[in-house]
């Protein structure tokens, strides 16, 4: 069941308002109910693998609960057995982590990487010569699992830690898993935030209800009139060989707000289905595309995953602690793996190192900045020019900003245009392409309108991404749109409500002339 | 009321005043929209405009396709029985549709007599699908556009479609979306919404290059003086199989008939009769009458196709009393309606003598005759889109033809001269005047001359 199709749209009042006339201390079996039917709408068959890894964390999270428990107990009356006791204890817990982290990798590498670990092999394999491996597996990717798999394992290693205790009620711990509007894409949820709120009960509240459908209207408009639009650009241009040059770096350019509006959209969507029931999740974007570096983008894109990164591996691998040589490889190894985690390609692999790289020579340059900044302070020093207007303008002007941010952009965009590719080979091919010729005139001459989107539709779809970038600009300083517009009165929020309402109406896509497109990060 | 009662109660009178004008706001700009972008079904329009102003005193009500608007004229019935009847019949109207207009009929008025009309391409099996009920939305929004609100329009409305297909069906502008910025067909439906007769619920034009009158009638007649022209006898070949009618066709005729027994309203199926090329394309008409005839029988209601109708009691020439192959003419709804009366104002026993049991009996009864030409579309070797030609008759086997091809644009050519009888293909593309001349094998004696257009 799509966010963006009429079944939830039916769905979610549906659960909203059965939720609210339950007692509410069985609203959360309700929750979980309609969460596992949310899920089997898709195959049925893959509830038991949700319905595994949540066994699995919660058994192991109790396990481990009970040696957190054990180690801290005082019974103990000799010093040095308590030490033994002690390392004994770790080493268990640590094998217990262990065990179950390798499982339920295990599961989702069969299922997401399973035929690229094959297609690699045989890579080798025809390198040195060998037989090749007959790939005959067809394996259907289950949805949601590279998230839903991430959010148990950041709740097994918070209880490994003691950061938390191991949840006792399974059903809570259930809905925690798989919680429907963040269960098949995000955002991650930590078990300090969900867990936590999943345990209180939730009296209705009418603000709730006005920011949450809020949420979801600003969500759909997202998906629905920006994202799948410019999906329609983005598509003719890289599903055909024919397009170069410009047409391709504005394609691209598309493609980096399709994915912004595509997965902002969702996570949009579900933290205000969530909020309808009370229930407040983590908010995966912040302006990211008003970044000045891409150190910032990071902080602002996918919020979930770059802090699970940074929690469950960066930080454990030593984070920046450990000279700079380490931190490099660190970081360089974290934006592999989130590549690896994204697609089993190499495709994306390739994107995620390349994010990784440009934060490392960001770092560098980082330095070179600082030690300029240094050079300039000493020099303005000595001309006693120091908090003088010359030294002013040189720190902080409106151009040097304007510029990081759209260098930061840039460089994003270059780097999607390998996620959107699927594969090297075609991701080159695109480059070289944009080479290929020089037709700027096609900004002008009504070439652009060719692509899918008529000259009306593109009026709309420009207008819509300005209102998109207002609405981040806002966000971005730090002022939340959505709480100012329900302090308003209902003069000026009816009509913008309306015009939300009727612009996906009559400018989204959906219904029969258009396929309902999925959900980009679903396939992750 | 103490201060805090008075704050609750105002913050409370607020936030049901906020609701109120969104909901109000909402619905005023889905009007707007409506206006400027749901072009007008005229017919519809009308007809449901007359419909609630006759609530209240309709006696007998006739529902159906076009079947019953061009051949039923009820100001004729009217005089005829003394009752006020009146056509509830849409285009394309499927037997949902017609179960929920036969509802909403019988919610607003005292009904006597219940006519259905079953005329076969609304409720056999169509290339759309299995059903022709889930095949067509766009003939059940003809209807729920134009119903006042009720539960049974809302209950017609969530039955007609599913989920995918609501913002359709309750946002009629949606199904304009692709219209949006055209500005010229926004011009031509606001000013067609401000014509005289838009606002008057008025229909009548006189068509000057074919001469003939179209009116929408009060008691929903579609008074129409066209013919057909000499020429126009060539349709596309449509074979049934046993058993045509689709499922849920079927469960609708019932659950009509159900509730008019349950309600003590006498219905009557009926099929309007159609030019005989319309029938004979079939293969084999009979699967169909025989399939409706079971559900009369189970359910003890009488079924009269006028199809099946002997020429004595009922003939009509098909130059003058067809607006084409399926509706009668004003002209020929003269003649069909005080027939229809006379069959259906008696008992069922007492009318068997007006009709043939069967379409094979009228057909073998009938004189030698021709009825046009049949086609089918086929690819030929070179993957050239070919038409496939035969001669629509009621004695192939006894007849032998000679046919003459003159092309618009090119040479005339035989493609048989009274020889063996065939199938023949012209390309598609090829258009002309196809010239048959039918004579009987035995005694050489000329049947019927034909001249037709392909």
């Amino acid at each position: 069941m799509l966010f963006n199709t009429p079944q939830y749209i039916r769905f979610l009042p549906i659960v909203v308002l059965i939720y609210y006339c339950l007692p509410k201390k069985v609203r959360y079996i309700w929750l979980l109910c309609v969460s596992y039917y949310f899920y089997m709408r898709w195959n049925p068959l893959y509830i038991t693998l949700l319905f595994s890894c949540t066994l699995l964390t919660f058994v192991s999270g109790r396990i481990l609960e009970r040696f957190n428990q054990s180690s801290g107990s005082k019974n103990i009356e000799n010093a040095a057995d308590h030490d033994e006791i002690i390392i004994q204890i770790r080493k268990k817990k640590k094998v217990c982590l262990v065990v179950c982290i390798l499982l339920n990798l295990g599961i989702l590498v069969y299922f997401k990487y399973f035929n690229f670990g094959i297609m690699c092999l045989n890579r080798l394999l025809h390198i040195f010569r060998m037989n090749e491996i007959d790939r005959s597996f067809d394996i259907l990717l289950p949805v949601g699992i590279s998230f839903y798999t991430l959010q148990a394992l950041g709740y097994l290693i918070d209880v490994y830690r003691g950061d938390i205790y191991a949840e006792k009620n399974f059903l809570k711990y259930a809905l925690f898993v798989s919680f429907f509007p963040q269960l098949v894409a995000g955002p991650i949820e930590r078990s300090k935030n969900l867990l936590v709120q999943l345990q209180k009960q939730h009296p209705f509240q009418y603000d709730n209800l006005r920011k949450g459908w809020l949420l979801v209207l600003y969500g759909l408009f997202l998906k629905m009139v920006i994202a799948d639009r410019a999906a329609i650009i983005v598509d003719t241009v890289y599903n055909s060989e024919s397009y170069q040059g410009f047409y391709i770096v504005i394609a691209t350019f598309f493609f980096a707000i399709q994915i912004y509006c595509d997965f902002y959209g969702y996570s949009t969507i579900a933290r205000g289905s969530a909020l309808l029931m009370g229930i407040r999740l983590m908010d995966n974007f912040a302006a990211p595309y008003y970044s000045k570096s891409v150190k910032e983008f990071w902080r602002r894109w996918h919020i979930s995953l770059s802090g699970w990164f940074r929690d469950y591996l960066y930080i454990p691998l030593g984070g920046n602690k450990k000279g700079r040589i380490r931190k490099e490889s660190n970081l360089f190894t974290v934006f592999a793996i989130s590549g690896l985690w994204h697609g089993a390609a190499v495709s994306f692999i390739f994107w995620g190192i390349l994010n990784g790289v440009y934060q490392i020579v960001g770092d560098w340059f980082h330095d070179v900045k600082h030690f300029i900044s240094r050079q300039r302070s000493t020099i303005l020093q000595k001309l006693n020019l120091e908090n003088t207007d010359i030294d002013k303008n040189m720190v902080e002007t409106f151009s040097k900003k304007a510029f990081q941010t759209i260098g930061t952009f840039c460089l994003i965009t270059f780097s999607w245009l390998f996620f959107r590719a699927g594969d090297m080979r075609t991701a080159c091919r695109m480059i070289v392409n944009i080479f290929r010729v020089n037709n700027w005139t096609i900004f002008f001459d009504g070439s652009l309108y060719d692509l899918g989107v008529a000259s009306n539709y593109m009026f709309v779809l420009i207008m819509s991404i300005f209102i998109l970038f207002i609405v981040d600009y806002q966000k971005y300083k730090g002022r939340d749109v959505s709480a100012w517009l329900l302090k308003q009165g209902w003069l000026l929020r009816v009509p913008i409500y309306m015009f939300f309402i009727f612009t996906i109406l009559l400018y989204g896509c959906y219904g029969e002339i258009y396929d309902i497109q999925q959900f980009i990060y679903f396939q992750f | 009321m103490n201060s805090k009662a008075v704050k609750r109660f105002v913050k409370h009178s607020k936030r049901i005043l906020g609701i109120f004008a969104a909901l109000l706001l909402f619905s005023s700009i889905t009007d707007a929209l409506n206006y400027i972008y749901v072009s007008d079904d005229a017919w519809s329009r009308i007809l449901w405009h007359r419909f609630y102003e006759d609530k209240g005193k309709i006696d007998n009500v006739y529902l159906g396709s076009s079947h019953v608007y061009y051949n039923l004229n009820p100001m004729l019935l009217d005089n005829l029985n003394g009752q006020h009847n009146f056509n509830l019949a849409t285009s394309g109207q499927r037997l949902n549709g017609s179960y929920y207009l036969l509802k909403e009929a019988d919610r607003l008025n005292s009904l006597s007599h219940v006519y259905l009309e079953l005329y076969f391409d609304m409720s056999i099996k169509t290339e759309y699908g299995n059903d022709p009920i889930i095949g067509d939305l766009s003939w059940n929004w003809k209807n729920i556009d134009y119903m006042e609100p009720s539960i049974n329009k809302m209950v017609y409305t969530l039955s007609i479609t599913g989920i995918d297909k609501y913002v359709d069906t309750f946002f009629p502008f949606v199904r304009y979306r692709e219209q949006l910025n055209n500005h010229t067909y926004i011009n031509s439906v606001i000013s067609k919404k401000k014509d005289a007769d838009y606002l008057a619920y008025r229909y009548r034009i006189y068509n000057e290059e074919k001469q003939f009158t179209e009116e929408y009638q009060q008691q929903g007649f579609h008074y129409i003086t066209l013919t057909i022209p000499d020429t126009a006898f060539s349709a596309e070949i449509r074979i049934i199989e046993e058993n045509p009618m689709g499922r849920e066709s079927k469960e609708y005729i019932c659950k009509i008939i159900n509730y008019c027994q349950k309600r003590d309203i006498p219905i009557t199926l009926f099929v309007a009769p159609m030019i005989e090329l319309n029938l004979v394309r079939l293969g084999n008409y009979d699967y169909y009458i025989n399939q409706v005839r079971e559900i009369a029988e189970e359910y003890q209601v009488p079924f009269y196709d006028f199809n099946l109708a002997k020429e004595e009691y009922l003939s009509f020439q098909r130059n003058e009393h067809f607006r084409d192959f399926h509706h009668l003419n004003s002209a020929g709804a003269d003649i069909f309606t005080p027939f229809f009366h006379e069959v259906v104002s008696q008992e069922f026993s007492e009318n068997e003598k007006y009709f043939y049991t069967t379409y094979a009996e009228k057909i073998e009864s009938t004189d030698p005759a021709i009825y046009g030409l049949t086609y089918k579309t086929a690819a030929d070797e070179t993957q050239n889109t070919v038409r496939i030609y035969n001669i629509a008759s009621n004695r192939e086997e006894e007849m032998e033809y000679r046919i003459i091809m003159t092309p618009n644009d090119g040479e005339q050519y035989i493609v048989q001269d009274f020889s063996t009888n065939k199938d023949f293909t012209v390309d598609e593309q090829e258009n002309g005047i196809c010239k048959i001349v039918a004579r009987m094998k035995n005694d050489h004696k000329e049947v019927q001359t034909m001249e037709i257009e392909y």
